[in-house]
């Protein structure tokens, strides 16, 4: 056997067993990959996070760039206490708010109501159930000991979510 | 020395040529800030010169302790007349890093911090250390050319009696700046002192020409050190691509040392038998030859198994820069040379070894290379190209090693053949004092 015989058998040979031993490799990493799936294809969070559209909470934009967050979360922001803010605001020379983030900044604040308690993404997964399974929902809450909540503001939190999520 | 090519010729001008203009760039770097003469930026701190420079300049000195080891410590004693070459390559590459160094960092002010202020949680202190140490280490290994051809008997006998206790000190020296635990200064100095003490009482063999705890420090510095430049990339598994980052990384920074160490070896002695216009010592290197070949098989074995264990394998057949470096690597530093090598004739054969071996070289600056610069994913969207002057001041650097490889061989009895006719001239003249079995350190 020549000297360039040898070494191109040799040169092949290796080059097979090291392409054969990385695509082991590859067929190895992907039966673990196989095996970590789940057995549930999806979960219900799974498809929320997939189908629920962003819920956009527009007071974030428009007044926590003058205001402090701790702001609007606590007791004030009940019982007309939103409404009158707004109107102070949009009093306000240099706010330039629109009517249209009139409304949905005041939607924003009323859900901040629920935002106390419940994370974003909780209730970002609310927007996959009828307005009436919402409504229902919310009542469930006001009967909540603490929760604080009168009829009338479950209606507006259901209408403000409604607002947010764009229904 | 008139059989020797002339040091002035188009060659050896061209050399001085580059070396000149690499000092002139490392002066203005330094006068100028490091900003002037590379383009280093925020995203990629290390570049060429630490790849090229360091990483690559250290593996390929490592051919020192692999040779040194080969004979003194596992009895390989027909490869002896390459130790001296391969110890001098060492010594002097490592002082060529530690130039590069230099000018890469700046400050060289500051080094002495080092010595004094122990960073134990950081590797690049582990790094610094073994430098230090194992750069005197091979000083020591490599005094006896000079003793010898001055015929300092009496220095020299000194040397053999106090040159195991220098290093014994200092390996006792680095278990307590490294680990600080007197469980392992203990073990390990109290190893170390029984066998210099066995030696020394001859119940374990003396060996007359270097003292054999003085050859263990420098596999121990260097073996460490190797390893440890790997060590340092660990660190950045985020930073770094897949296809080079990995756990074992120090154990492929060592393996790849050793392969190359080897190939070294046979490329120097190749190359300086050229030029000193004599036969090659073709019998010895084709031994070296069949280490490197297995060195070779041991390399690509653990390179693709962690690749394939690691699931990084998919990363390999990507059309990215990085596979395209990736397969060059390994096509041109170890599957070419592996197949060159498996015939008994390539083997045999001067030209066929030592093209063997060059590629194997290439190969290993092309890979230290990757993981320096073309494997790193800067977190900004900065880029990097090496500018020509950090280019430059690596040309520099490595034709000024030349330059004095040539020099140094010329002056003193590092080559096996240049000693032996030294020797035959001090012994018609008696004068030359050299012990019995002693030509070599």
């Amino acid at each position: 056997m020549n000297a360039r015989f040898q070494f191109v058998l040799c040169f092949c040979a290796v080059t097979s067993v090291l392409l054969l031993t990385l695509l082991a490799g590859q067929v190895r990493t992907l039966r673990v990959e196989i095996r970590a799936l789940n057995d549930q294809v999806a979960t219900r969070e799974d498809l929320v996070a997939a189908q629920a559209p962003e819920m956009r909470l527009l007071h974030e934009e428009k007044c926590t760039s003058c205001h402090t967050e701790r702001r609007f979360a606590g007791e004030h922001n009940t019982r007309g206490e939103i409404d009158a803010a707004m109107v102070h605001m949009q009093a306000m020379p240099d706010a330039g708010f629109t009517d249209e983030d009139m409304a949905k900044i005041h939607a924003s604040l009323t859900l901040l109501r629920c935002a106390r308690c419940h994370a974003v993404e909780k209730l970002r997964g609310l927007s996959l159930r009828t307005p009436e399974e919402r409504m229902d929902l919310i009542r469930t809450m006001m009967s909540k000991p603490g929760s604080g909540l009168t009829s009338d503001e479950a209606d507006e939190i259901n209408r403000a979510y409604q607002q947010v999520i764009g229904f | 020395m008139s059989e020797h090519k002339s040091a002035t010729g188009p060659g050896g001008r061209l050399l001085y040529l580059i070396a000149g203009l690499g000092i002139v760039i490392a002066l203005w770097r330094f006068a100028n800030g490091i900003g002037a003469v590379s383009n280093l930026n925020q995203g990629y701190p290390w570049g060429f010169w630490i790849g090229f420079d360091i990483l690559a300049g250290i593996a390929l000195a490592a051919g020192g302790f692999v040779v040194a080891a080969l004979v003194h410590i596992f009895g390989g004693e027909r490869y002896h007349p390459l130790v001296r070459p391969a110890i001098f390559t060492a010594f002097l590459g490592y002082l060529l890093f530690i130039t590069g160094l230099l000018v890469d960092i700046g400050r060289p002010w500051t080094f002495w911090q080092m010595i004094i202020f122990w960073h134990h949680e950081s590797p690049m202190f582990e790094v610094g250390w073994c430098v230090m140490m194992y750069t005197t280490i091979l000083f020591l290994e490599f005094v006896p050319a000079v003793l010898e051809k001055y015929k300092k008997t009496v220095w020299l006998e000194r040397w053999r009696t106090y040159s195991p206790w220098i290093a014994w000190a200092l390996v006792v020296l680095f278990t307590i700046a490294l680990i600080r635990t007197v469980a392992w200064v203990v073990a390990v100095g109290g190893v170390l002192l029984l066998f210099q003490i066995l030696v020394h009482r001859g119940v374990i063999r003396r060996d007359p020409r270097v003292p054999t705890l003085l050859i263990i420090a420098g596999v121990l510095f260097s073996t460490m050190h190797q390893s440890s430049l790997g060590t340092v990339f660990t660190m950045v598994p985020h930073k770094l691509h897949p296809l080079w980052y990995s756990p074992i990384l120090p154990v492929l920074f060592f393996t790849s040392a050793v392969m190359t160490g080897l190939a070294m070896v046979i490329v120097e002695a190749t190359l300086s038998a050229r030029y000193l216009r004599r036969p090659p010592e073709s019998d010895l290197l084709s031994g070296i030859g069949r280490g490197l070949w297995w060195a070779l098989i041991v390399y690509l074995g653990l390179r693709t198994l962690d690749l394939a264990v690691r699931g990084a394998a998919a990363e390999a057949f990507a059309v990215t820069p990085q596979s395209l470096a990736f397969w060059l690597e390994i096509l041109v530093g170890v599957v070419i040379p592996l197949a060159m090598l498996v015939s008994r004739d390539s083997v045999s054969s001067d030209r066929g070894l030592f093209w063997a071996s060059l590629l194997v070289v290439i190969g290993l600056v092309i890979n230290r290379l990757n993981v320096a610069i073309t494997g790193i994913h800067a977190a900004t969207a900065e880029r990097y190209v090496p500018h020509w002057m950090e280019i430059a001041v690596s040309a520099g650097i490595v034709s000024a090693g030349i330059l004095v490889y040539r020099a140094v061989v010329r002056w003193l009895p590092v080559i096996e053949e240049h000693q032996h006719a030294d020797r035959t001239a001090s012994g018609r003249t008696g004068a030359h004092g050299r012990p019995a079995g002693g030509s070599q350190p």
